[in-house]
């Protein structure tokens, strides 16, 4: 089984895997976690108290908009906070994109893996 | 709501440094997150106790959450938060106690103040003698001091859950007191110890300025509290060390 990556190892792209997974619904912070988690097929664990403050900090920048859930939205619990991706949002997305890709290429090539 | 929960969540959130209304919102999502996490451990083990303390791991190490917390907030939010503090009340420090703590603030800081005004006036004016502003120098700040003070008693009981005025009509009567102050303090204002005949606004403006202190007492502690009784349940959180 392969080594799990933690939270901390992915620190500096942890913005742009949450706007990665915003890009095509909105959800809230549970729900992006287990998204993340999913899609790190298993690999990925995630402290999952620490994504609250990558939230505000892209909310803070205008890379995301937030607004309560409806109270009538048939879910027994404490409400929640949706999250989705705004324009400028989807902007630092593409280049966030972009960035991954050279760094991806420039480390694959220094340490020998296939890019 | 499950209080293990909401300790769990307090420990991370109360010694942030941050406006109430954004502690108010990483409390509410924290816990509406590590509730998920509850629910789907317990689904799994059936077990509360082990669900809970699964979910509180899962949450993370709170002082690492803190940090990550603070640190989206602002240093200018965060100054101003620390200087709010200053004047609001320590836990469990006593009604009367905190009252002239921030009396005494207050006549510290009006006298600076006039101190300050006065000595550039001198400066600036001539005119202006230093001997006839020495009781001013006192005076206004006792005014000052003693309408903080005032303020203080009467607001306390409205914004913490406990006091036998606690209602709405005590918020009103307590307004009543704090609009007598300020209409006393604007007799004073007016300088009584100098008429020769009583000025035109004798009674007027006390009577403005008492129909205004009640107003904005009423007002001013309602909103506070409207605010605060969201944070109530959680700021009242015995958190065990």
């Amino acid at each position: 089984m392969e080594t799990p990556i933690q939270g901390n190892q992915v620190r500096g792209h942890l913005d742009t895997m949450i706007l990665s997974i915003l890009e095509h619904e909105e959800s809230h912070g549970f729900d992006i976690v287990k998204r993340l988690e999913q899609a790190g097929e298993g690999s990925l664990k995630l402290k999952e108290g620490t994504i609250y403050p990558v939230l505000y900090r892209i909310e803070d920048a205008g890379l995301v908009k937030a607004k309560w859930e409806k109270n009538n939205s048939g879910r027994k619990g404490p409400r929640r906070k949706i999250y989705s991706l705004t324009s400028k949002g989807r902007k630092q997305l593409e280049a966030g994109r972009t960035e991954w890709t050279q760094f991806v290429n420039i480390v694959g090539a220094i340490v020998g893996g296939a890019a | 709501m499950n209080t293990s929960l909401m300790i769990a969540v307090e420990r991370i959130v109360r010694p942030i440094v941050a406006p109430r209304d954004r502690k108010q919102r990483m409390r509410e999502e924290l816990y509406a997150h590590i509730d998920s996490i509850y629910k789907e451990e317990f689904e799994k083990s059936g077990d509360e106790a082990a669900a809970c303390t699964t979910a509180t791991v899962r949450l993370g190490e709170p002082e690492i959450v803190r940090a990550e917390l603070q640190g989206t907030v602002p240093f200018w939010k965060q100054t101003l938060i620390r200087g709010d503090q200053m004047f609001g009340r320590k836990p469990k420090e006593p009604r009367l106690r905190y009252s002239i703590r921030i009396s005494i603030m207050a006549l510290v800081f009006s006298a600076v103040m006039y101190l300050g005004a006065f000595g550039l006036g001198i400066l600036v004016s001539q005119q202006i003698s230093l001997l006839e502003m020495i009781p001013w120098i006192f005076y206004m700040p006792l005014v000052f001091s003693w309408n903080f003070f005032v303020i203080a008693m009467c607001a306390q009981p409205f914004l913490e859950p406990q006091g036998v005025l606690e209602k709405k009509r005590g918020v009103v009567l307590a307004g009543l007191i704090f609009g007598a102050s300020a209409a006393a303090t604007e007799l004073l204002l007016l300088n009584p110890f100098t008429w020769d005949q009583p000025p035109i606004g004798l009674f007027l403006l006390p009577t403005i300025a008492f129909i205004a202190g009640w107003g904005m007492f009423v007002l001013v502690v309602s909103l506070i509290r409207i605010e605060k009784q969201q944070s109530i349940p959680w700021e009242t959180l015995e958190l065990a060390d």
